[in-house]
């Protein structure tokens, strides 16, 4: 063995670094992955981590705009409670659940279908892939001008159709399914492309063993495609439902801050310093209450 | 007779969710070439002034130049301090790996609004609100633990064994790096920087609330401004949306199939 592999396996392995004696050299290659790591470490604890430990250090105390004062104990987080606190994690729950249901029955029922080989779908796929790209300030706006009650096509169709006269955007419930569908549109993409990605892992022998055993494709599906992407499918649901849950640009631009006061929990925040940093810090803590 | 019916719905699912994706896209655009407000849909008059207002009469050229650097920028930032770190964790064992990676992953699960207040109020003390270095180096700590899992799930991917046979060779670690898994790692690092990449470009609320000048805003936010600044003329609006996709929509066209690739080799870990 030439001398560079005897380094980099003495790199790998940093007590073994030790074991051939110390020496400033060894201590160099100990060290070496601390420093590679050095500069990701710096960038999330100082823009991450401490901005949030800060968070919490605040929550629990009185302020009055910039400046700490003493110790509140829960009292920043009574409004949270409250009966508006309330209604506030209602909608935003009907929004995360609705959305997550429709978004994973979407992108499953698409995955399903585009791994079969069909012709043209490359250009299918690329297409399907197209909202994932759209901000979600144009995701907003576009969706505001497809429900608009003048000139949108969707309410013209409906009323055209259904003789309706809606107005989506001009009542509470509206906004609501609004914003579910604009957000469904705008997420399944991503979880689509990684349970296709799960789907194309599956090896093809136990679909030939089940099609030999005169399985039908609703069996295959319900046997062997559901139970081996299982895993896939709790990572996508928690991934989605984070996102959801802290979600603040889609439906403050959706709903035009301000013309129709669809109460989601972050927007109470924009109100007084030491409401914000309460706001924030529990429904962070929600968050990662709903990962585990 | 069967197989060719089920692929006869499959061709039609597909077809049904390529219209519902592409469509409120084609209306939009159809919107904008519209040079009413959109309120008199009867006359078929299309013209491209929307555009031309949107280009030559506002700021959208100066945010689009903003959004560009801020976001190659953040690119480079990322992948390379990416590239570092998941070098160290795929190649090395040392204590306190697995904590430093599972760390850095749940860091990367905190809402962003959480850290804006303190963000705001730090960029403020610092003096650095409305630069580009502070969007620049929020944005990558924001992409990174991402960016760095992706990268190491590439790394695990190619054989150790090609940089000691290097290394026996006499190359230097950094230049077996160069020389042999960057080649290979490409694929890897078009689909993270594509994914950082449109992640900038489409970034509002770190946007907004730390460059709010005129002339240091980015497309998201110019976009979210033009909206109240003009009121509701949609053709306008329209345009200035079709312009904000086009960059990200034109490099993902190029780039998709290192981006699928990439998206899969990750998720199958």
């Amino acid at each position: 063995m030439g001398s560079g592999a005897q380094r980099m396996i003495s790199l790998a392995n940093p007590r073994a670094a030790v074991a051939c004696g110390p020496s400033l050299r060894n201590l160099l290659a100990g060290i070496q992955p601390y420093l590679l790591l050095l500069p990701a470490i710096g960038f999330v604890f100082s823009i991450t981590i401490y901005p949030i430990a800060n968070l919490f250090y605040i929550a629990f105390h009185s302020t009055n705009y910039f400046e700490i004062g003493d110790w509140n104990g829960g009292g920043n987080f009574a409004p949270l409670f409250s009966a508006s606190g309330a209604k506030s994690f209602l909608a935003s729950s009907t929004f995360v659940f609705a959305s997550d249901v429709l978004t994973l029955s979407l992108a499953l029922l698409l995955a399903v279908t585009m791994e079969a080989p069909l012709r043209g779908r490359g250009l299918l796929r690329t297409l399907i892939m197209v909202p994932w790209l759209v901000s979600q300030v144009v995701t907003a706006l576009l969706w505001q001008a497809l429900l608009d009650a003048n000139f949108g096509p969707l309410t013209h169709f409906v009323q055209s159709v259904f003789g309706w006269t809606v107005a989506p955007l001009s009542d509470e419930t509206g906004a609501m399914v609004a914003m579910i569908l604009a957000n469904v549109w705008r997420s399944y993409p991503f979880a689509l492309v990684l349970i296709l990605a799960a789907i194309q892992s599956i090896p093809s022998e136990l679909y030939e063993a089940a099609r030999i055993d005169g399985a039908s494709r609703w069996a295959e599906f319900r046997c062997i495609t559901l139970p081996m992407i299982a895993r896939t499918i709790a990572v996508v649901l928690i991934l989605l439902t984070f996102e959801y849950f802290t979600l603040v640009t889609l439906p403050f631009i959706l709903t035009s801050g301000g013309r129709m006061r669809q109460r989601m929990y972050y927007r109470s925040a924009f109100g007084g310093k030491h409401s914000r940093t309460t706001i924030l810090d529990t429904q962070q803590r929600r968050a990662w209450l709903c990962s585990y | 007779m069967f197989r060719d019916r089920v692929a006869l719905w499959m061709y039609v699912v597909v077809g049904l969710a390529s219209l519902v994706a592409i469509l409120p896209l084609a209306w939009l655009f159809v919107l904008s070439l519209d040079p009413t407000q959109g309120v008199a849909s009867t006359s078929t008059e299309l013209s491209l002034r929307n555009y031309a207002a949107v280009v030559f009469d506002s700021f959208m050229g100066r945010y689009l130049v903003n959004t560009t650097i801020v976001a190659v920028l953040t690119v480079i930032c990322t992948l390379i301090s990416a590239c570092l770190g998941a070098y160290a964790a795929s190649r090395f064992r040392f204590p306190g790996r697995e904590t430093v990676m599972v760390g850095l992953l749940i860091a990367s699960m905190t809402p962003v609004i959480a850290v804006l207040v303190p963000l705001y109020a730090y960029a403020a003390k610092l003096q650095m609100l409305n630069t580009y270095h502070v969007r620049i180096i929020v944005f990558t700590a924001w992409q990174l633990p991402g960016t760095l899992w992706l990268i190491r799930a590439f790394l695990d991917a190619i054989p150790i064994e090609l940089e000691e046979a290097a290394l026996v060779d006499g190359c230097s670690r950094f230049g077996a790096f160069v020389k042999i898994v960057l080649p290979l790692l490409r694929p890897g690092l078009i689909a993270a920087g594509l994914i950082v990449f449109v992640y900038v470009w489409n970034e509002f609320i770190i946007a907004v609330s730390l460059a709010s000048k005129q002339d240091m805003r980015l497309v998201s936010v110019g976009l979210y401004f033009y909206l109240s600044d003009f009121g509701v003329e949609w053709g306008k609006i329209a345009a200035g949306a079709i312009i904000s996709i086009l960059p990200p929509a034109i490099l993902f066209f190029l780039l998709q199939r290192h981006l699928i690739h990439g998206l899969s080799a990750g998720a199958v870990k």
